[in-house]
């Protein structure tokens, strides 16, 4: 028997479902607040086993740095501090960030996206920057 | 053939305000709209039973108030909203707010950052059972 009463799948929620779907992202841009929204609809609490190359990632948004999470010859944003970019959680939760865990970052470039995660993952990306920033000095 | 992976979310637009009652705001909408005004900050606003939706942090910069808002589900530990930025002067990634009014609004999904006299006095506000 035909099942009537399912409504068919609106543009935008095929939109999001295919975006959740995908493992990697090449030479494109991504407004990280929303591929956020669309995992969340899913009912995937934080970004999962994904894979940027050269990509652009727009915030505003903070980003939890969490398990597996690596960053490859990125560009982590405008800052002559890198401290600006990070941000220290004060309870055991954190609130109102983009959680993303086994993603891997590939020369892609970050705007408007601080960072934040447990403190000796952020004392690792502080000194990635400042490893990343010497090396551009150098060169 | 329509290129889905690339096919445009459309919003409708919040617009400047500089009244909202009983929006739904989704504060990264409400920061590119702000941006594409060419203003770095959302100002002289005054929101009134809003809903504010994230994923954000909120940075309340200067003259903001939270008057009978809830703040978000804080799993038992009021800090647990809040963020502590790392850099002296600056912090990127959050949405700065100044001059703004928040009248009996709620937030979900939402973090809170700024100066520690400013979380330490969210943080007692929300553990006291009221918001600041």
């Amino acid at each position: 028997m035909t099942d009537t009463t399912q409504t068919p799948m609106s543009a935008e929620e095929k939109f999001g479902r295919e975006l959740v779907a995908r493992t990697t992202f090449e030479k494109e841009a991504v407004w990280l607040p929303s591929l956020s929204v669309h995992h969340m609809n899913a009912g995937q609490t934080f970004i999962d086993g994904k894979t940027f190359t050269e990509c652009l990632i727009e915030g505003p948004a903070v980003m939890a740095v969490m398990n597996g999470t690596t960053f490859d010859s990125c560009n982590m944003g405008v800052a002559e501090n890198p401290r600006t970019l990070l941000l220290q959680p004060l309870g055991d939760k954190i609130a109102g960030v983009v959680g993303m865990a086994n993603c891997r970052f590939v020369r892609c470039r970050f705007v408007q996206v601080g960072f934040t995660g447990a403190p000796e993952m952020l004392q690792q990306v502080e000194a990635d920057l400042l490893s990343a920033r010497s090396e551009a000095e150098q060169a | 053939m329509t290129d889905v992976a690339t096919a445009p979310i459309t919003l409708q637009p919040l617009g400047p305000g500089p009244t909202y009652t009983r929006v739904n705001v989704w504060l990264p909408q409400l920061m590119l709209e702000t941006l594409r005004g060419g203003a770095s900050a959302v100002e002289n606003r005054r929101f009134e039973g809003c809903l504010f939706e994230g994923p954000a942090v909120i940075l309340p910069i200067e003259g903001c108030n939270f008057d009978g808002c809830d703040l978000g589900d804080a799993k038992g530990d009021p800090r647990s909203l809040m963020l502590a930025p790392q850099g002296l002067s600056r912090v990127v990634g959050p949405i700065p707010f100044r001059n703004c009014q928040f009248i009996n609004c709620r937030f979900v999904g939402v973090g809170f950052t700024g100066a520690p006299a400013f979380l330490d006095s969210m943080a007692a506000a929300i553990g006291g059972g009221a918001s600041q």
